[in-house]
């Protein structure tokens, strides 16, 4: 579990946070969370689909990245092996507490990117806010934004129907063979059965782009597949 | 074509009531213009009894085939899993220091008796030790743990382990009510009924209320409850007691709260053995639902109170107990010319194996497939009608029966009377005597609506120590191998599922919060 702390000038004064080029936390993770706007420039890479959350049942949207839990199929010591990063994991090691009426910026303590030598600021000399920090918990922030936006992408997709459970077989030029099961994907067969009046409204949302980009990234399990033979 | 059915009343709306009604307008279709339309017209004023709070898996069908949300369902209706009955002291008495348990459990994962038998494979010793319950169903091991039957991720009605649900029924009803009248097109009126009227033939016409006038129609469900105002009432069908093969006539029951909000919750109902019957314990999520079933004939109304409180513990002090009087026993007849009873205006055993419910569900699907919609066509849905639950009574009867008449208890009057060979049916009687040297196969449970079947058989037969002497037979049992196999793999997956497996009230407060996927 992540040791969450609010940030403050008087215990993290002195706290800097290294570059995160290989999206270190990632290592053994064989998914990533991605919201709904990146879904277009994701699934260039990796397959967008769908989970639903072991504490609470609801769906979330990920990009898959290994053929096996705990296997990061584009994690290398030297950099990132995919050209798009998902963002959620850029913005390791800081996330937002929310609560009834204000939400606080906070970082996971226990992360290997906080140090004391290398990389960025928290704060300056006077215990203020380096404009590093603040540009930060922008981007938090925004995600945090984005994740709304994909919560309803998500309950547009339940309503209409549009998701089902999918268990992915392959079998690899080696043949070895690999079981994914408690994925869910967007049915092809459902979204064609739409009635007109139903597709229209989904494009009226705009949540078409993202719904084709989800459907085509299914073939980029063979991109996976590619990167696990060369290893 | 003679008079058309198009118009059904249910008068009554208890669980029997809203569950019978629901099920008949779905099939019907009760929405559409030209369908047959449903109404309910229930007294405002009478409680309903709330009989038995345990259900069969079958509720999961019947509720899902209702439309019914599960979380919406298990949050309002204050219900947790079920995953069977655990009976304790059926079949010795016992000491301070000594008490013994089985369980008749809703799933026997990789125990498929109907394909290979484990049993004979137990009673040779292949399972060493272990008892029948444990050796062959995993359900057992999660049970003990206190685990829920699945995950939040599993999908809604989906299991990992079967299971079937405790319930509030007095919310369950009100629940059914709401959710049927906004989706299902069923009509609600809340007035009492006076009178009932025939007409020249000996049919029902209407019904007179104190506030909404007659109400005609061409079909009537009696849900009434034990007061039975039409199948009884009106058209005078006779009540069959079984008072000589099962003795209970009196409940005493009570609501006991949790000593804190999280204490756990059982994921099956305790059925407890007493002096002069047994005692439940049913938890639901806010609270435990404790009462004593037993025979007034042998015991005294104050010494079952001081059982029941001694049973409950201390969180029961100050807790009032509520007695009610039970007439076990059925109908004649179920389904009377234009008249079904469905319910306890039909029929009541003991809640021993929770099938109260259920037989509610039977009736009102097998009314609801087999409708007629005109009243020439009447007779022959009624006559097979009748013979099917008059069967599925006779035999619940005798499953119910078997928990007592097998102990070896003989500590009171009550055991010893139960054990009595007068008062077990003959059926029950051969089974039994055949059952001493040869274990049951699927081939004595050969009627397609047989409510117990040879799963549950084993359970009790072997939990109650009844056991098969097949040692001079063991030749005709020779996949041992087979059978170990199975045995340790059993085990092994129950080991797997206390991993795998969320405690059951972690689940039911998740349930409550989140409510389930239905993909």
């Amino acid at each position: 579990m992540a040791n969450v702390q609010p940030i403050s000038s008087t215990q993290h004064g002195d706290v800097k946070i290294k570059d995160n080029a290989t999206l270190a936390q990632s290592k053994n993770r064989h998914f990533a969370p991605v919201v709904v706007q990146e879904f277009v420039p994701a699934s260039q890479e990796f397959p967008v689909i769908f989970i639903k959350d072991s504490e609470t049942g609801t769906f979330r949207s990920i990009a898959l990245l290994g053929l096996k839990p705990e296997e990061n199929l584009f994690y290398a010591d030297d950099a990132w092996q995919a050209t798009y990063k998902p963002e959620g994991l850029t913005l390791s090691p800081f996330l937002l507490n929310q609560g009834e009426d204000t939400s606080l910026l906070c970082i996971d303590v226990d992360s290997d990117l906080i140090n004391k030598e290398l990389g960025e600021r928290l704060f300056d000399e006077q215990g203020n806010q380096t404009e590093w920090l603040k540009d930060q918990g922008e981007k938090v922030v925004q995600y945090v934004e984005k994740t709304y936006a994909t919560q309803n992408f998500i309950k547009l997709l339940l309503d209409n129907d549009l998701i089902s459970s999918q268990t992915l077989n392959l079998k690899l030029e080696n043949q070895e063979q690999y079981t994914l099961s408690g994925l869910y994907s967007i049915d092809e067969k459902k979204l064609n059965a739409l009635s007109d009046e139903a597709f229209n409204a989904l494009r009226k949302t705009g949540a078409l782009p993202a719904i084709y980009a989800s459907l085509l990234s299914m073939q980029r399990i063979h991109n996976l597949a590619r990167r696990k033979m060369a290893q | 074509m003679s008079k058309l059915i198009n118009q059904v009343l249910v008068v009554g709306g208890g669980t029997a009531g809203w569950l019978s009604a629901s099920i008949l307008a779905k099939q019907l279709n009760s929405q559409s213009p030209n369908a047959v339309q449903v109404t309910l017209v229930e007294s405002p004023n009478i409680p309903i009894v709330g009989v038995g709070e345990g259900t069969w898996p079958t509720i999961r069908t019947t509720l899902e085939n209702l439309g019914i949300d599960e979380g919406d369902f298990m949050r309002e209706c204050d219900a947790t899993f079920k995953q069977g009955s655990q009976f304790v002291n059926w079949v010795e008495t016992p000491t301070k220091t000594h008490s013994e348990s089985y369980y008749h459990p809703l799933s026997a994962v990789f125990h498929s008796s109907y394909d290979f038998n484990l049993a004979p494979y137990w009673l040779l010793g292949n399972a060493g030790e272990t008892p029948y319950d444990q050796a062959v169903a995993t359900q057992c091991h999660v049970c003990d743990a206190g685990l829920a039957p699945k995950k939040i991720t599993t999908r809604a009605y989906d299991a990992i382990q079967n299971y079937s649900y405790h319930l509030n029924a007095n919310k369950f009803s009100g629940f059914l009510a709401k959710h049927s009248t906004k989706h299902l097109g069923i009509k609600h009126i809340k007035a009492n009924v006076t009178r009932v009227n025939l007409d020249d033939e000996g049919y029902i016409e209407s019904v007179e209320t104190d506030t909404s006038g007659t109400l005609s129609a061409d079909f009537f469900v009696d849900c009434s409850g034990s007061r039975a105002l039409l199948i009884n009432g009106a058209l005078n069908i006779p009540w069959l007691k079984i008072d000589d093969i099962l003795f209970n006539d009196t409940a005493l029951a009570m609501q006991v709260p949790y000593e804190n909000e999280d204490t756990p919750i059982a994921t099956h109902t305790i059925a407890t053995a007493q002096e002069a019957g047994w005692t439940w314990d049913i938890g639901l999520h806010n609270r435990r639902g404790v009462g004593y079933v037993y025979s007034s004939k042998h015991t005294t109304d104050e010494r079952a109170e001081e059982v029941l409180r001694e049973y409950a513990g201390p969180m029961s002090k100050g807790v009032q107990a509520r007695k009610i009087p039970l007439n076990l026993g059925y109908r004649e007849k179920f389904w009377h010319r234009n008249c079904v009873a469905i319910g306890m205006s039909a029929a009541f055993i003991e809640p021993l194996e929770a099938s109260a419910i259920f037989l509610v569900e039977a009736g009102a699907n097998m009314m609801a497939d087999q409708f007629p919609r005109s009243r020439d066509s009447l007779q022959y849905v009624e006559e097979k009608y009748n013979k099917t639950f008059r069967l599925r009574w006779d035999k619940s009867v005798d499953f119910v029966k078997l928990h007592y008449c097998i102990t070896q208890r003989t500590d009171t009057a009550y055991w010893i009377d139960n054990c009595h060979p007068d008062s077990i049916p003959s059926a029950l009687k051969n089974r039994l005597a055949h059952w001493k040297t040869h274990p049951p196969t699927k081939y004595d449970f050969d009627y397609a609506y047989e409510p117990f079947v040879l799963d549950s058989y084993l359970f009790v037969l072997y939990g109650m120590k009844y056991n098969a002497d097949i040692s001079h037979n063991s030749s005709s049992f020779p996949r041992n191998e087979e059978a170990k196999m199975k045995f340790e793999n059993v085990e092994h997956v129950g080991k797997m599922l206390e991993k795998e497996l969320p405690s059951h009230r972690d689940l039911v407060e998740k349930v409550y919060k989140y409510g389930f996927s239905k993909i």
